[in-house]
Order: C-alpha cells, then structure tokens, then sequence
C-alpha cells in the first residue's frame, strides 16, 4: 500500500506492505538510528517523534504514520555539526554502548521543546520510555539537564577531570565503628611505592629526568597525566549519538534472506521424525535445516580460550531437544514472515522424554539423563549418567578441625535466581560468502576471535576461511560471551549461497539465550568470640540448564572470589554444577561472584549479629589486606591448577569508610527508623574480582603512525559500549604524548587486527590496556630515534613526547608531522610501528564496598531502595567519568536482581517472563539516590596503575539490600529476588514464630 | 505481529467499522501497541484503522466527560478538566498503566479492554462509575462492569467508540492504592475508592480492585458503608471481602498474596479518599 508522511521534514511517499512496521520501514529507508530492541514497545529504543510525541515503532503499523510528521535523530545532527543535546550527552558520559542513545535524545527534544527549564524529576520522566542498561540514568539525567542549559544559552562548566597525583596501593586505613567519622574525602598524599611503584627504587627527584631514560613512571609521578586520568570523550560518541551506522543490524549485503530458529515445544524430547518437505516447498523459503542436513559436531558455546574449559555437549542442531527453546531446525527464507509461515509447515513428531527441571531432584538416582549422548565430553569432574556437569572441590588448612576450634558456628543456606543479561541489542549475526569463498561473519559478539575458532570446525571450514568483524555492540553484559547463533547462520548462508541476517526477538532472548546461573549456597562460619574468623566453607549446588557452558568456570569464580576476601585459615569450597531441562545459563558480569557475594555477604551479617558485632567492624577485622596471598588462587583457575596470587593494591578499608560515611552508617544502622508500616534500615556489602584471567588473557595491538602524526591503532579488544576504545586510546596517547582524538581506533577484526581473549573476566583495561601501552611505547621508541637524528646532538633516550612534538632537554623540539613524513618519505624511510601483546600471570582484584538504604512496607512485603552507594577501587581510573558510567550501571542492574529481575519457569520448563513488559528492569523515574566513590589506588601491575571496573560493581548491591532490609525489619531473608511476596511471606512467617528482632 | 495481514481497512463511518468488525479475522487497531506488538497471530486477516473515525476527542459538558475510545493515555494524562476529578484519579491512573513512549501510543478503549496494561485505569473507571458507548452491532450504552465481565463474548466483535463518566458528586473524594515490585513496574493489585464523604463518614463509597482477577471488579461490601466512620470496624470488615475476589497467580505473586494484600489496598484507598 501506499504511504505518506512527513519525515524528517520532507514530504515523502513510500510503499508498504500491509503488516509492515514503522520500525521496519524506517529501517529499510536506512534511517538505522530507529533501533530494534523488543517487540512490546517496552524498551522504546525504537521510538521516534510522532507529531512531537515520542512513541516506540515496533507496535505502530507502517500505515499508521500516514499524514503524520515524524522526525528521528537523523534530523537533530552528525557528527560533523552535532545538536547541542547530541553533544551534552556526549560530554556527560552518557552515551555507553548508544543503541539507545538516539531514542533518549529524540526523548529530550520532546521535553526541552515544551519545557525549556525542566527539572531533574522531568528529566528522568521524559527518558523513562526508554530502557537503558549501562548508565543506571545518572548520566542521560545529567545529560538533558546540561543540553537544557546549553539551550536556554545559558553558560555551562566544562566538564573537565583532571588526573589525581601518585597513588599509594591501599588508600586511606580503616576508622572503625568508634572512630572519627570523618574520612578523608580527597587522595592520600605521596605514595608508599609497591614493587615497579616508582621505577625500580629510583627516587622521584624532578631533576633527575634529563639523566636518564624515561620510564612510565616518571610520566605518571613527575610529569603528572595528561590522558589517563581524565574524562576524554568517547571517540565513537559523535557516531553514536547520531544514529550511524554502525550496529550489526545497520549493514545489508544484497540478497539477504532472513534467519529463524524453529524452537522446541518441550523440556526434554527425542525427534523421533522430521520432515521439512512442506516448509521447503514455500516459495521465497531457500532452506530449512534439520539435524539429518548437517554433521554432528560437538562443541560448546562457551566463547572461551582453547581449550575451552567448559563441557563439549552441544551441536548446531540434534535428534534430542533438551530444554523449551533447544533447537529443531533452522530456516532461510526471504522474509522474516516466511520464515514464521515455514515454519508451521514443519513436522515434527516427539518422543516426550520425562523432564528434570528442579536442580535439587537432577541428581537424584532415576533422574532422566539429560546427556546421555556418547559424544559428549566433559572437561574436568563430571558424570553425565548423573546430570553432574562439573564439581569442585578447593579446601586450604584442615577445615573441620577449624569449626571444633571455634567458639561459633553459623550456618545457612541462600538461593539466587535466574538473571538475564537483557542486552537492549539482541543476538544478531549476518554472515555471506565473500569473492574469495571466505566465510564472513559480522556479529554482536564479545568474542570475535572464540567465534571464528569455535565455528569452525562447525561449519566445516578451516579458521583461515573464516573473518569475524566486530561492529559496534549494544550491550552484552556476558551474554554475547557466547557463540549463541554464528555457527547456525552460516550453516544457513552454506546452505543457501546467500547472505543471512539471523537477529534474536526478546522473546528468544529469553527462553534460548543465557542468564546467570542460579545458585543454591549453603554457608558455614566458625569464629571465635572476639570475632576471628577461623573457618569458613561454602557449598554450592548450581544449575547450567541444558548445557554446562560457563559451568565450570561462573562456579569456580563463586569460589575463588568470594571466599577469601577474608581471611580465614581454614576454607573450604564444594561445588556440584548440575544439568536440568531448563534454559542454558552462562557468563553474567560478574560471573558467579554476585551469587557467592549474596550468601556470603548476607551471612556475614548474620554472624556479626550472632557475636554482637557491627557487621563493618567484623568485615575489616577479617578481610584480606595488602601482602595477602589469595589461598583459593592456586587451587582453581578455569579448572586447572592456577598461580598464586598476592594483592599489591588495596583500597577496601576506604571504600569502606567513604560508603558508610555517604549512607549515613553511624546514625542510621542498628537503628530502625519508620512510621506505621513503613520501616527504613541501612546495609552494606563488599566484594572482590580479579582483573582477566591469569595466564589465560592475551590481547594484542598494533600501532602505526600516518603522515600527520595521527596514529591507526589495532586491537583485538572487544569494546561492547563499555568505552573500551577511548580507554586504550587515552593509554596509547599518554605514551606518544598526544590527545586520545588523534588514534584512529580499529578494533576486532579478525583478519585486520591482532588476538584478543574478548570482553569479559574484566580484562580489557588491564590486559589490552598493556598491549596498547607496550606498542605505543615501542611506536614512541622509533620516534625518539629519528626525532634524535633529524634534531642532531641528543640520544633518543633523552627524547620526551609531549603536545604532538618530541623535545630535547635542551629545548628544541620537532613535530610528530615532522618526524611521520621525515621517516615515510625522506630519510632511511620505514614506517614506525609497534606491536605488542600482552598476558599476565596476576589477576589484581578491584574492590568494592557498596551500601543500600532501604524502606520496607510491613504491610504488603515492597521493598523501596532508597538510595545506593558504591565505593569501588579500580586502581587509577584511567577516565574516571566512563568508570563512573560502569559503576552506575552495574549497580542498577544489580537492584534489578535484588527486587525484581527473575527468569521464571513453570513446572514443565517453560519459561513465563519472556517480555520486558513481565521482565522488568528498572527506569528513569524509579531509581534511588546513586552516589559513585572511585577509590583510587595503585596497581603495580596494572596499566598506569589500574585494575579492571566492569564486574565488581555489580557484586555487592544485592546482599547490601538484603541486609538493609534484615536491618529495617530483623527478619532476613534468604532467596533473591526481595519481591514483595517473598517479604511479606517472610514478615509473617517471623511474626508467627516470633522470630523477628 | 501482524506480518501475515494482507489489508488496512479504513472505514468512513462508525456504521460501517462496526460491520466490519463482525467479520472473522479482522481486529479494531486503535493505537496498536498491543494489536501489532502481540505474538503471532495468523487469525488475523486485515485491520480495522479507527484513526479516521473521530474517536480521539474529549467532551465536557454538564453531563460529565465523554471521552473517545482513540484519546491516548498520555492525552488523558494531560487532560485540564479530567483534573477536576478527586484526586486526579484518571490523570493518575493513566500514567501508572503504561511506560511513557507507550503511553503516547495506547488508546482509552484498547487499555480498558485489553490485556497488557496495568490494571489501574479500568479500575479508576470502575470506581468513577464509567459507562461504555459501543456498537454491538447498533450503538448501545453498557456500564464497565458489564463490559468487562462479558469482554470475552464481547470483543473483538463489537466496536468501543467512546467512555463516558457523570460528574461525582461534589463531596467525592478518590483514593488509589497499589502495589508493584517496583514503582514502574505492572502493578499487582491496585484498588480505587470513590467516597462520598460527609462530616468525616462516608455516604457513598465505590471500590474498585485490579489486578486480583482477570477483569478489575467493584467491591460489592463498599455499597454497605453508608453512614459508617472511616475508622469503623464496618470498613474493616467490608476491606477483608476484598480478600475473596483473588483468583490470579502468576510471575509476580500467588492468588495468596493477593488474598494478604487486597484488604491492605481497600484500606490505604479509603484512607486516602478520607
């Protein structure tokens, strides 16, 4: 049918079918800015400007618009002419991975056009119908109300940030609970110096600098910072923020068909027959594959380094379905719609399996063996004949001997839920034949390179005839640690000949993506009386669903990061990973710790009321401090025997003391404040990381100079809108002595950069960060040798790079133009380059301590977080403002696993929460008070002194909550999500046996 | 998902959408936001584009509000003299009944009888005694209640155009009580109470409850609460029925819970009503 409206201004026409979405259209028009993030309107990153009004266009028909106006974010700016809310958001820091970016923008129009002074409750109302799931809003609010400045031509601050000074390893000390309130509220002064922390022993004199070769060292201490440390803007934000192409979704190949994934209706099923005929025979269908069409390889999904340590027990498509969900085939066609019309042509006929679906019965003797296929492998412990996927087992010191030494033993048991990762960007993949009979791959991954080497055996093609391009990514979060849906895309573009788009709906990325694994731990304490922590164990039984991706590992990481954050001389850890007919879990931020961090934090708690101990007091007469050796390190790591790890950095007593003093610990806790039915308690939490994977995590990068002294850096690393990118940018300048603006940053593709391990186990900063330092310091090392030739009189070592040019002491200086087009054209010409890799064998731990305030309504079991703190040690934050951004997100997504955030399932495995509608994960407008600390420390081994800030954040939120609200109400509970009925059962059941304190 | 659908019909008169509609496998669109996010539904042949039909006005007049089926929320949200109501009860229960970009898509007439919103605008309209005007397949006046009691025999045969509320009296006082997981999230039950108030009694009350059955339902003991104090033992009692109308269960609490609840709602509703 024929259409028109008004679009961006223009009179235009189009031709749409019938059930064509706006979304749809507009897409096809390549207005990409219009993002595909559900199909409920819920998440709204869809929407445009209907008449002025913001309404989300995935539930509005194309002929719905007819005779309207809309307007989209294409009309606001680009890149070269940015809208001044284009350019707040940017500066603000609130464009993260900017799928959602264009609707808050074309949201913030909606306000400012008819309310010029908004306030901040109008800011976070006019964004709530858009979802975001990295900011947590602080930064998109900040963002409308600096545009609402900007426009009302008022003069606003810049938003500079500078670095701080030499940090010391552990921060300001521990106050206590008596002690002076007052923390310290800047930097500790001078540096105590961990090893390297000062150049190997060299003293910081200033004049020294001329009489030896520079170090690092001597950028950071004497020189000061003048990228890392700062608030540089995110180099794709201008992209972002206009709603370029730059998203999977954003590219077409000519001729591409449409993917679907045909799923399965039962919990656990043999496909006793299945015939294709009938959906084949669709016209506009090009293939539907079953299992009889491919060959059986098993693999695992796990986006993980060789040998992946996780369970081979998947293929692309089998004779057994496993979950509601699995895989039964695979269809190609040239519209989504025929997809879905072929596949209700196809016959299937099902041998109903009985079904496991609760972890507690998988084990059990009769239980229906869920892999009992002979070519499925395991990669440690396991038994597949008892749904036991992996089994750890990790002890230091004699630990029954610890708890008959002790003078108290506390035990209990908690349970975590299903979490999903909700990526506002679905799994999408597109993948064709290039001209050379390669296999391309452009994928929302975080994990390029695991993609190509898992594929490929896959799909039959050696990884030389495979390229991964990684474009922009809207979000992973962990979910896109996983090789979800490349291997069936290309089977289908093999099949077919031709490109194939293959994109998750919300639906799918509910019932056949991953989640966090769910956990049943049972704690046990032994202290003596003066609050000595002497032994301590933690059993676990976790559920992998269907296939034991991550398995191992999520469940090694509950154990080695959670339990020795104090110490302890007797630990132990015992884990069962079981199988059951449910959804596969797999990596989640964080990757097991915030599990383990809701037991152990939430019991923590329970002790110190046992021993009549403020609960903070307890921690920092237990937790572990500088020098410490983590016990569990050398027991467990991605099961095998790791290496030990000693902490040189840590900055936990002032995130501590800084967390309690902001959420009013001293006045507040202990002392249950309310009115009628509404009571209000304080909690706190802490919680540890590491930063990558010790011996494990490479990353590469390649640097090259042009002739205008800019630079083209290569990665590996994967950024997915966590700012990666600038963030190795800002390292690399730092080096070379220019501004993050001039490196041209080209990250992960697999043919055109180096390895990288990928975005996850919190390793881009601190491992990828070390190869964009080594390289550019290798870069910087060539230009100082023809900087010293072409200057005369001066060795290179004497050379220093600052402001785009390399100085002598003497004070003559030559440009980087210079130097570039003296070294590509003129003389002993070569192009100065650097690569490096980097790898290392200690994982330095960020901490965390994080505080929630809550008020509980006695009467209906709600629970209202009223406020959040998180102090997190990071290291030095290289741009403090992006780590802030990690921070706020993380925290938000862990209020969502402490209140709401649950992936249900009914007795048969179905899963009930498949719609953002159901699923819900928090808005604009119902966020508490967030307050973010960066306790800046110095890692010796980490990049200009950092450690890693994605994952730690997100570990503690949920136990603080809990024990806020055990403090507002003395009743504990011990399962998360705190739902309201959970609360008010967990009320009543104390009122009744007069429980409650 | 609509994808299958070969046709959008627009139709020039209310007469002939009400034909229409009487066919098989054609369904009402009004904003679209459940209509076309919905799953995939291959019933559905063609749509019935009420855009054209002038369904989105607002009236006032000194008989009360008639209010076009096509009015969005966030229109009713807006709206100045929906804020004489008490308590800007339907402002309120407009905005707790979608997110935001929804709301400036969904439609009166699709949010009160379909099956995605939060339950708390049917019910505010329940409370306020909202009458339905719909074409069945002649035009015909029916109560809310007995339009959403019979929805299912109803719809998607007959044609909502418009909900019309009498001006409550001027003593009339609103409350809205709700409980959620979180303040943006569906609710799970919510109550709605239009009190007559007099020398701090009440001479009239209307309850409604959402959210404890499939359809928002009155509270039959509220009509027994004349003459009685606030604080009488009466109103508690007549909170406690409330208890008997939950059936639901589902993601976010048992039919239990929502026995525990319902009274809780009925109070806090008339405590703000007081």
């Amino acid at each position: 049918m024929d259409i028109s409206f008004k679009l961006n201004g223009a009179e235009r026409s189009f031709v749409a079918a019938p059930g064509e979405s706006l979304m749809a259209l507009l897409r096809r028009q390549g207005l990409v800015s219009v993002k595909h993030g559900c199909e409920g309107g819920e998440c709204g990153a869809c929407a445009v400007l209907v008449d002025g009004l913001l309404r989300p266009t995935c539930v509005m028909l194309a002929a719905q618009a007819a005779g309207h106006e809309l307007t989209t974010v294409e009309a606001l700016g680009d890149p070269l002419k940015l809208h001044p809310i284009q350019q707040s958001f940017i500066d603000v820091g609130a464009v993260q991975c900017g799928y959602c970016t264009p609707a808050m923008l074309l949201a913030t129009q909606e306000l400012l056009v008819a309310n010029a002074n908004p306030t901040e409750a109008e800011a976070r109302e006019c964004l709530s119908g858009v979802l975001c799931r990295c900011t947590g809003y602080v930064k998109p609010v900040a963002g409308v109300l600096r545009a609402a400045a900007l426009l009302r031509g008022e003069a606003v601050p810049p938003l500079t940030v500078t670095a701080r000074g030499p940090l010391t390893p552990d921060g300001a000390p521990w106050q206590g609970h008596g002690g002076d309130a007052a923390a310290p509220a800047g930097g500790p002064g001078g540096g105590s110096g961990g090893p390297g922390a000062t150049g190997g022993g060299d003293g910081p004199a200033a004049t020294a600098v001329a009489d030896r070769p520079l170090t690092e060292t001597d950028l950071e201490v004497r020189e000061g910072l003048v990228q890392v440390g700062t608030a540089a803007r995110k180099l794709d934000g201008p992209k972002l923020a206009s709603g370029k192409a730059a998203f999977t979704d954003d590219f077409e190949q000519r001729g591409m068909l449409y993917g679907k994934l045909v799923p399965s209706p039962h919990a656990h099923a043999r496909i006793k027959r299945i015939d294709a005929g009938k959906a084949r025979a669709l016209p506009g269908v090009h293939a539907v594959l079953t299992h009889q069409d491919i060959p059986r390889i098993t693999y695992t999904t796990a986006g993980q380094s060789w040998p992946e340590p996780s369970n081979h027990d998947a293929r692309s498509l089998d004779d057994k379905v496993r979950f509601v969900g699995d895989r039964v085939a695979a269809i190609a066609a040239e519209s989504y719609e025929l997809c879905l019309q072929a596949e209700r042509l196809l016959e299937v006929e099902y041998e109903v399996l009985p079904a496991v679906i609760d972890p507690r019965e998988a084990m059990q003797p009769g239980a229906p063996v869920i892999h009992d296929e002979p070519d499925a492998v395991g990669f440690a412990i396991y038994d597949f004949n008892r749904n036991l996927a992996a089994q750890l087992h990790a002890e230091v010191g004699d630990v029954d001997q610890g708890f008959a030494a002790s003078d108290l033993i506390i035990e209990g048991t908690y349970e975590v839920q299903k979490q999903h990762q909700v990526s506002i960007e679905p799994h999408i993949c597109v993948s064709w034949w290039d001209e050379d009979g390669r296999m391309v791959v452009r994928t929302s991954t975080q994990v390029p390179f695991h993609v190509r080497r898992i594929i490929a055996p896959v799909i039959g093609l050696p990884e030389k005839r495979i390229r991964v391009i990684k474009p922009r990514i809207g979000g992973g979060f962990g979910g896109k640690q996983e090789v979800l849906i490349e291997d069936i895309c290309c089977h289908l573009t093999i099949a077919t000949g031709r490109p194939v788009k293959l994109e998750y709906s919300r639906e799918e990325e509910f019932f056949a993506a991953r989640s966090r694994h769910p956990q049943i731990i049972t704690m046990k304490t032994g202290v003596r009386r003066d609050g000595t922590i002497v032994a301590h164990e933690m059993r676990v039984l976790a559920n992998t669903g269907a296939y034991g991706c991550h398995g191992l590992t999520v469940q090694s990481n509950t154990g080695v990061k959670v339990l020795p954050i104090y110490r302890a001389p007797h630990l132990r850890y015992l884990c069962d990973t079981v199988y059951t007919n449910t959804p596969p879990a797999g990596a989640m931020r964080g990757y097991g710790v915030p599990q383990g961090a809701f037991a152990a934090e939430s019991h923590i708690d329970e002790v110190a009321r046992a021993l009549g101990l403020d609960p903070m007091d307890f921690r920092a007469k237990n937790w572990v401090r500088v020098g410490d050796v983590n016990p569990l390190s050398k027991n467990m790591n991605e099961g095998k025997e790791g290496f030990s790890q000693e902490l040189y950095s840590c900055g936990l007593a002032e995130c501590a003391e800084r967390g309690m003093q902001s959420i009013g610990w001293r006045e507040k806790h202990g002392r249950r404040q309310g009115s009628g039915s509404k009571v209000r308690g304080v909690g706190g939490a802490i919680a540890m990381q590491g930063s990558a994977i010790p011996g494990v995590d490479m990353g590469g990068a390649m640097i090259k100079i042009n002739d205008d002294g800019s630079f083209n850096l290569m990665i590996g690393a994967t950024d997915i809108g966590t700012g990666a990118d600038t963030i190795l940018a800002q390292i690399a300048a730092e080096v070379l002595g220019i501004t993050a603006e001039d490196i041209l940053v080209y990250p992960s593709d697999t043919d055109l950069t180096p390895f990288d391990t990928g975005a996850y186990a919190s390793s881009t900063t601190y491992i990828s960060g070390m190869a964009a330092k080594k390289a550019a310091a290798q870069a910087a090392w060539e230009i100082r040798k023809v900087a010293a030739r072409m200057l005369g009189g001066v060795s290179a070592e004497h050379i220093r790079l600052a402001g785009h040019a390399c100085h002598t002491p003497d004070g003559r200086s030559v440009t980087l133009r210079e130097v570039a087009l003296n070294s590509l054209h003129v003389t002993d010409q070569q192009q100065i380059m650097g690569t490096a890799s980097a790898v290392s064998l200690k994982s330095p731990p960020p901490f965390t301590a994080q505080f929630a305030e809550v008020e509980v309504d006695t009467e209906t079991g709600e629970v209202r977080v009223l406020k959040l703190v998180s102090a997190v040690d990071c290291g030095r934050a290289i741009n403090p403002v992006l780590a802030e951004g990690q921070i706020e997100g993380a925290a938000t997504q862990s209020l969502g696993y402490a209140v709401c955030e649950e992936g249900v399932l009914d007795a048969a495995g179905r899963h009930l929460a498949t719609t953002l509608r159901d699923y819900h994960i928090f808005d604009a407008t119902e966020m508490p008070a967030m307050e973010t600390i960066l306790v800046e420390t110095h890692e010796p081994y980490g990049p200009f002194g950092a450690k890693a800030v994605a994952e730690i954040p997100v570990n503690a939120i949920a136990p603080a909550i809990a024990n806020a609200v055990a403090d507002a109400t003395g009743v504990r509970i011990h399962r998360l999500p705190l739902t309201p009925e959970r609360v008010l059962r967990a009320l009543r059941e104390a009122a009744e046996a007069g429980t409650a304190d | 998902m609509l994808s299958q659908m070969t046709e959008v019909l627009r139709p020039a008169s209310l007469a002939e959408a009400a034909a229409l509609l009487r066919r098989p496998g054609l369904r009402a669109l009004a904003g679209g936001s459940e209509l076309t996010g919905g799953a995939y539904d291959p019933e559905i042949r063609a749509v019935v584009d009420l855009s054209g039909l002038g369904l989105a006005e607002i009236r006032v007049g000194a008989d009360g509000w008639h209010l076009g089926a096509m009015v969005t929320l966030a229109a009713l949200e807006a709206e100045e003299s929906l804020r004489l109501l008490p308590g800007n009860i339907l402002g309120r229960a407009a905005y707790l009944s979608a997110p935001r970009t929804l709301r400036n898509a969904a439609t009166l007439g699709g949010t009160v009888v379909g099956s995605s919103a939060s339950p708390e605008l049917a019910t505010a309209l329940l409370a306020l005694g909202a009458r339905v005007e719909l074409y069945n397949p002649s035009p015909m006046q029916l109560p809310l209640a007995e339009v959403l009691a019979r929805k299912a025999e109803l719809f998607p045969g007959a044609l909502l155009t418009a909900i019309t509320l009498a001006p409550p009296a001027v003593n009339a006082r609103a409350g809205l009580a709700r409980v959620a997981r979180t303040p943006a999230d569906v609710a799970i039950a919510c109550a709605v109470a239009l009190v007559e108030v007099k020398d701090d009694r009440i001479q009239e009350a209307r309850i409604a409850l959402g959210g404890l059955a499939p359809a928002p339902a009155l509270l039959a003991a509220a009509m027994q609460l004349a003459g009685q104090s606030f604080a009488a033992p009466a109103v508690t009692r007549a909170a406690e029925t409330a208890a008997a109308l939950a059936s639901v269960s589902d993601i976010r609490g048992s039919a239990e819970y929502r026995r525990w609840i319902a009274p809780v709602l009925v109070r806090r509703a008339l405590e703000e009503a007081r």
